[in-house]
């Protein structure tokens, strides 16, 4: 699963493109996100009626539009390239003038930038279609799509309290959006991180009820450390199954996950670590010095978080700057050659799943040790495979999962309080998440649109890999 | 009248011209072979009398008939059919189901096997064909798979049956039935395109025979009128005349790549080297020649590490290296330029400066303590930029934007970074203009300058004449003769790549 | 422990994991891994409710639990085929919707949550076998299913004859064998991968009906409870056989049984090694599968 994808038409990140007839799109995008953008800063702060709110949002889009519009334009242009031969105005991103063909030297730095725009652009995008999809749906339904979105912003990111939840919803996510990313970067379609979370977890619990003569700082470390490994480990399964015996890994992950969901629920509920009396399927709470302390006050979150970011930044220095990060990018990008250049393709595949799960077992750890106190049996709600989702979001790339898992936290955490303050049924947030990964899924691929007609036979993937 | 006329056929993909102006013409009841190396445009030209590529220009006439072959089921109804070098039969399908897929006959919606078996029976009879209707397709030999491929070219009632490679996976008694098959068939007057490397069955089956080079038609001959040798070299060798390197050195006596007697099999478990055995000297450059698909594929990998023999050894520099990985013999010092620049030896979604570390990054100067370092990476790569001489923006670019030449030139630089110990290039300069091969021979005589032992694997008798020093060459898995520097010609060597071993060494 | 109930639930509980592994079976036969089972199977359940409870017939409901289960199947293919959308991740999307989008359905439609009985809504009536009815022991296992039980058990020989007996079905196979063999043979690759997902739909929407209306008529939140991967695991288990997959389902549908009944007493072997045991089953399965393939290679 190589990041190379083709990118972005021009046209969505620079919507007047010199003479390009595809401007109206982009246009009428950017109003689009101007429209819900504003309607939902308005409902929230001064709840008028929707109405108001409509018409609020009219004219706060084409001003936005009007106000945004120019600065945008102003700024791309800032970056335009202009040929130093004849004096044409080029895209950024051409390679060279248009006009007399002189090649431009390459500018790294602004390539970046432009790949990082991109990659932005299509997650709004991605996440901005489906809340509109989902604002539709909730129009039909006769409920007030204005006044619900603002109340989902309001509660995921409106006050500091909401914040402070919307970060600790996205911690797990980090850690199995990066868990995922890893694997996928090296052409490995790992969905077991949810049981590598399983896992990860079950053990963190088992260290924290444990060993409870250590003091904090060693028993929460060893409970990370042992969560990691049990992770890593059952990460190591697939994976070793697919380098030693080249069992396609899709399938086996996923049963994977249901066989390590079955196996802590039953070493709590009627195995080693079951606690009688105990009316939930839960084990023993873990030593007070190992549960995080809190970050934040009235809410939950906790020091994992802080875990999560210095992930991220391990991750970075693992896949850009490792020998490990090397070949498995390298493999991902053509196994082939990987072997013909001497890398050790079946090695790389098991490290890489064993960070892989690493991370999932790191995820399933931090919940322990920063949320429940416990191992409760079947308590993850589908972290990993939000993570697999906010992976192919953000591209594979740990900066991408981060922004991702930030944005489906403020979205998980603002929704649980929906119920609440409208007549919203919380599922809705369930909805606009299917949307939102089916948008995913597509990938915003309108290729179809065009007019090159793609290869005839059907996307082709199962038994074997499904990678897309 | 040809009953097939394929008139100034052109195909252009990015960056290639498969076909240019190219003229094929087929007598009825003719078995036709058309021959050429890797990328000489046969597959093209087939394909698109198959209607899987449209041409840029060109026609094509079907008994004088001027035809359009949008798909292959135009062609089929055509009556133009052909057997694929892999097979298109699915494996858990029985034998009738596939020769009938797509045209079953049917009883409503249902499948009407009685008729369905009786009809294959009855063409299995009526061909030579042996068959059983009823076995699944997976549980057969790839011999009597390739009769269940030419059965369904006769089910549909196919005039012109185009076979591509049909003995690459045979053995020689299947061959031998094979072309019985194809003669019946001529007899009752269908015809054939042969495709193949094999001069042998070109001599032993085909009628006369087309020559495709580098994307034109060079040549047809009729095969009875001809020599193996003449049409061994029609295949080969370029435009342009390549002068013969003085030698400045005497060989040293040093051995650095031993082959002993190895023996190793293909993919499809035929045996590809039957117990080929030579030594490459220091600072020589041994040339391997042979027509494609004699085992010089298996030959490479076997030597790389990506395929161990059943028998037989492999030393470098005295180091018995037969069962060690790619990595393992890289270490220690061997280098290779691959056949399949774009498969095999560059990963297009990278950086270039990624294609350049990758057979060295984890150790020392790019790799210390597990980390890269990217400063010495970006140093070597623009070292390398410069020193090669390869046109790109810088070292971030992917290496998918390079044309050929650079994309070989970053190849080249990679493998011989530093001075390897034994390197083996195959095809180097397949697909490169002058200027680019020029370059890469003389980095290949530099390189044999500094002692390196060279193995240089082409089917370019030019490029082999210019820079060895000996040459070898391999027919049907083993070495069919050696030739010094002094002794070869274009002749000699096309007479052993022809198979002719019986040729004499002396004039 | 009662036998004769034990068999009788079996066979009860294993039927729409039967209709759910035909689906599973068409979907790997075209090539393709089908996630989404699980979301079609629970729409399927949610609209033989709604449908039957406001058009007043049971029956009609079931017929449209399995139109809303043909039209996810084409909104899967839509997304999977046309789109290109990624396989996994499509699959995941759709169950996420379904599972959303029932509960919000019922809220926004009845206001209610977690469980949606709506008066007189019967359930399908038992379907009770004339003779074998009152014969001792095979009469009470056999006989008084709910018809989808029957349904269920008629999808195998369909299945079979569908897929190894008609041309439309060979021509499903080649797809998902060799699709560049059935397009060189003028097959159109597309057209049999929409086809399968859509009657894969199709069989899902029944079998999430059986879950509803034919047990006690009502839809709870989630109530498939992961059947959907119980299915595929048969289907991955028995390579896609269809006798094979409704044995394996069969076996998954007693293991579900005796695990309700074991989870009413102490017992030594715990009920979740059961319900894992079906996922162990399949990575054992393709285990064996590759390893017998690189011998065949000679490792």
């Amino acid at each position: 699963m190589a990041t190379q994808r083709t990118p972005l038409p021009y046209w969505l990140i620079a919507p007047i493109l010199r003479g390009s007839g595809e401007v109206w799109i982009g246009v009428a995008l950017w109003i689009a996100i101007g429209a819900l953008v504003t309607a939902a800063i308005m409902q929230a702060r001064h709840r008028t009626a929707w109405k108001g709110a409509l018409l609020g949002a009219i004219l706060g889009s084409v001003g936005g539009v009007l106000l945004l519009a120019p600065l945008w334009f102003g700024l791309v242009s800032l970056l335009d390239k202009r040929c130093p031969h004849c004096r044409k105005h080029t895209r950024p991103d051409a390679a060279s003038c248009s006009r007399c063909d002189h090649a431009f030297a390459e500018a790294p730095r602004l390539d970046a930038f432009l790949a990082t725009l991109t990659n932005l652009t299509r997650v709004i995008l991605t996440i901005e279609l489906a809340l509109l999809a989902g604002g539709i749906i909730l129009e039909l339904s006769g409920k007030d799509a204005l006044d619900t979105y603002g109340v989902l912003f309001e509660w995921g990111l409106g006050t500091p309290r909401a914040r402070a939840n919307s970060l600790l919803a996205a911690t797990p996510i980090i850690f199995t959006g990066l868990g995922t990313a890893i694997a996928f970067r090296a052409g490995i379609f790992n969905v077991g991180v949810e049981g590598s979370l399983y896992m990860g977890a079950l053990f963190a619990a088992w260290v924290g009820f444990t060993f409870t003569d250590l003091p904090a700082l060693p028993l929460i470390a060893l409970a990370f450390a042992v969560g990691a490994v049990a992770g890593g480990l059952w990460g190591l399964v697939p994976g070793y199954l697919k380098a030693r015996l080249r069992v396609d890994e899709v399938v086996t992950t996923i049963m994977l996950n249901y066989v390590a969901i079955e196996f802590t629920s039953y070493m709590v509920q009627s195995g080693p670590f079951f606690v009688p009396g105990m009316a939930n399927a839960m084990s023993k709470t873990v030593a007070e010095q190992a549960q995080l302390p809190q970050l934040v006050e009235r809410s939950q979150l906790n020091a994992s978080f802080i875990l999560a970011l210095l992930a991220v930044v391990v991750v970075i220095i693992l896949m850009s700057r490792t020998r490990l990060g090397f070949s498995a990018r390298m493999v991902g990008d053509n196994p082939l050659f990987a072997r013909w250049s001497g890398i050790m393709v079946g090695r790389t595949i098991l490290l890489v799943m064993f960070f892989s799960g690493l991370f999932g077992g790191l995820a399933g750890a931090g919940q322990v040790l920063g949320v429940h106190y416990n191992f409760t049996a079947r308590f993850s709600r589908g972290f990993g495979f939000d993570g697999m989702t906010i992976a192919l979001l953000g591209r594979n790339s740990p900066v991408g999962v981060l922004i991702g898992a930030l944005l489906f936290g403020a979205l998980r955490s603002g929704g649980t309080t929906i119920e609440v303050f409208t007549d919203v049924p919380i599922d809705l947030v369930d909805i606009v998440q299917a949307l939102i990964i089916f948008f995913v899924a597509i990938d915003l691929n309108l290729d179809f649109l065009s007019r090159r007609r793609r290869a005839k036979t059907g996307p082709g993937a199962a038994p074997a890999s499904a990678a897309a | 009248m040809p009953f097939l006329r394929m008139a100034g056929i052109t195909k252009f993909f990015p960056g290639v011209v498969a076909n240019q102006n190219v003229d094929f013409e087929v007598e009825e009841g003719e078995i036709h072979a058309l021959v050429g190396e890797n990328g000489a445009g046969k597959s093209t030209l087939m394909k698109i009398l198959y209607g899987m590529e449209k041409p840029d220009a060109g026609q094509i006439f079907l008994q004088d008939r001027l035809v359009t072959i949008p798909n292959p089921q135009a062609a089929i109804a055509l009556g133009i059919d052909m057997v694929h070098q892999h097979f298109e039969l699915v494996p858990s399908l029985t034998v009738a189901e596939n020769v009938t897929l797509g045209y079953e006959p049917r009883r409503g919606p249902f499948v009407d096997r009685q008729t369905m078996a009786a009809r294959v029976r009855r063409l299995s009879e009526q061909f030579g064909l042996q068959v059983e209707p009823e076995a699944r397709v997976s549980s057969l030999s790839v011999g009597v798979q390739q009769r269940v491929e030419i059965l369904k070219l006769l089910y549909r009632d196919a005039r012109l049956l185009i076979l591509d490679e049909p003995s690459a996976v045979l053995t020689p008694q299947e061959v031998d039935d094979l072309f019985g098959v194809l003669r019946r068939l001529v007899a009752e007057g269908r015809t054939a395109i042969f495709i193949t490397h094999k001069l042998r069955e070109v001599m032993a089956i085909c009628h006369r025979a087309t020559v495709l080079r580098a994307g034109r038609a060079v040549g047809t001959v009729r095969v009875a009128e001809t020599q193996p040798e003449t049409i061994a070299q029609m295949m080969v060798g370029r435009e342009l005349e390549m002068p013969r390197r003085q030698t400045s050195h005497a060989i040293a006596e040093r051995p650095r790549l031993v082959v002993r007697d190895v023996h190793a099999d293909n993919d499809r478990g035929l045996p590809a080297l039957r117990g080929i055995s030579f030594t490459v000297h220091a600072g020589e450059i041994v040339g391997l020649a042979g027509v494609e698909g004699n085992g010089q594929a298996e030959l490479l990998q076997t030597l790389v590490g990506l395929r161990f023999p059943e028998r037989g050894d492999i030393l470098l520099d005295g180091r018995t290296i037969t069962r060690e990985g790619t990595r393992a013999r890289r270490e220690h010092g061997l280098a290779v330029i691959p056949e399949d620049r774009n498969r095999q030896g560059l990963s297009l979604p990278s950086t270039l400066s990624e294609n350049l570390i990758a057979t060295r990054y984890q150790a020392a100067p790019f790799s210390r303590l597990g980390l890269l370092v990217p400063g010495e990476i970006r140093r070597f790569a623009q070292r390398a930029i410069h020193a090669f001489d390869v046109r790109v923006r810088g070292p971030n670019v992917a290496v998918k934007t390079l044309s050929g030449g650079n994309a070989q030139k970053v190849v080249v630089a990679r493998e011989l970074a530093q001075p390897p110990t034994v390197l083996i290039a195959a095809q180097p300069t397949r697909g490169l203009d002058v200027g680019a091969t020029q370059f890469v021979h003389n980095e290949l005589l530099r390189l044999r300058e500094q002692q390196t032992a060279i193995l240089l694997i082409s089917a370019d008798l030019d490029e082999l004449l210019a820079l060895s020093d000996r040459l070898l060459v391999i027919f049907e898995g083993a070495l069919a003769g050696e030739l010094d520097r002094s002794q070869a010609t274009r002749e000699r060597l096309g007479l052993l790549m022809a198979g002719r071993a019986g040729a004499e060494l002396h004039a | 422990m009662d036998i004769v109930s034990l068999l009788d639930a079996t066979l009860r509980i294993s039927a729409p994991l039967i209709l759910v592994g035909m689906a599973g079976l068409l979907s790997y036969q075209v090539g393709l891994i089908n996630i989404a089972l699980e979301g079609m199977m629970l729409s399927g359940a949610f609209a033989a409710v709604v449908f039957g409870y406001e058009l007043g017939s049971t029956w009609l409901g079931v017929l449209l639990a399995a139109a809303v289960g043909a039209a996810l199947g084409a909104l899967f293919a839509l997304a999977v085929i046309t789109l290109r959308a990624n396989l996994i991740v499509a699959g995941l999307a759709l169950n996420f919707l379904a599972t959303g989008g029932t509960a919000y359905l019922m809220d926004i439609l009845y206001d209610q949550s977690g469980t949606l009985a709506p008066e007189g809504l019967s359930k399908l009536p038992a379907v009770t076998i004339p003779l074998l009815d009152d014969a001792p022991v095979l009469g009470e296992i056999l006989s008084g299913h709910s018809p989808l039980v029957y349904v269920s058990w008629l999808m195998v020989p369909l299945t079979s004859i569908f897929l190894y007996r008609m041309v439309v079905g060979g021509h499903i196979r080649a797809v998902g064998e060799h699709p560049e063999a059935a397009q060189t043979a003028g097959i159109s690759v597309k057209g049999m991968q929409y086809l399968a997902l859509i009657l894969g739909g199709l069989l899902c929407g029944l079998a999430g009906a059986h879950l509803s209306v034919g047990d006690l008529p009502l839809f709870r939140e989630r109530m498939t409870n992961d059947r959907g991967f119980i299915a595929l695991a048969a289907v991955y288990f028995a390579a896609a056989r269809p006798r094979l997959t409704a044995a394996a389902c069969l076996l998954f549908g007693f293991f579900e049984a005796l695990q309700f009944r074991l989870q009413l007493r102490d017992t030594v072997l715990p009920n979740e090694f059961l319900q894992m045991l079906p996922y162990l089953m399949v990575v054992v399965a393709l285990v064996v599968i590759s390893v017998r393939k690189e011998w065949r290679k000679g490792w």
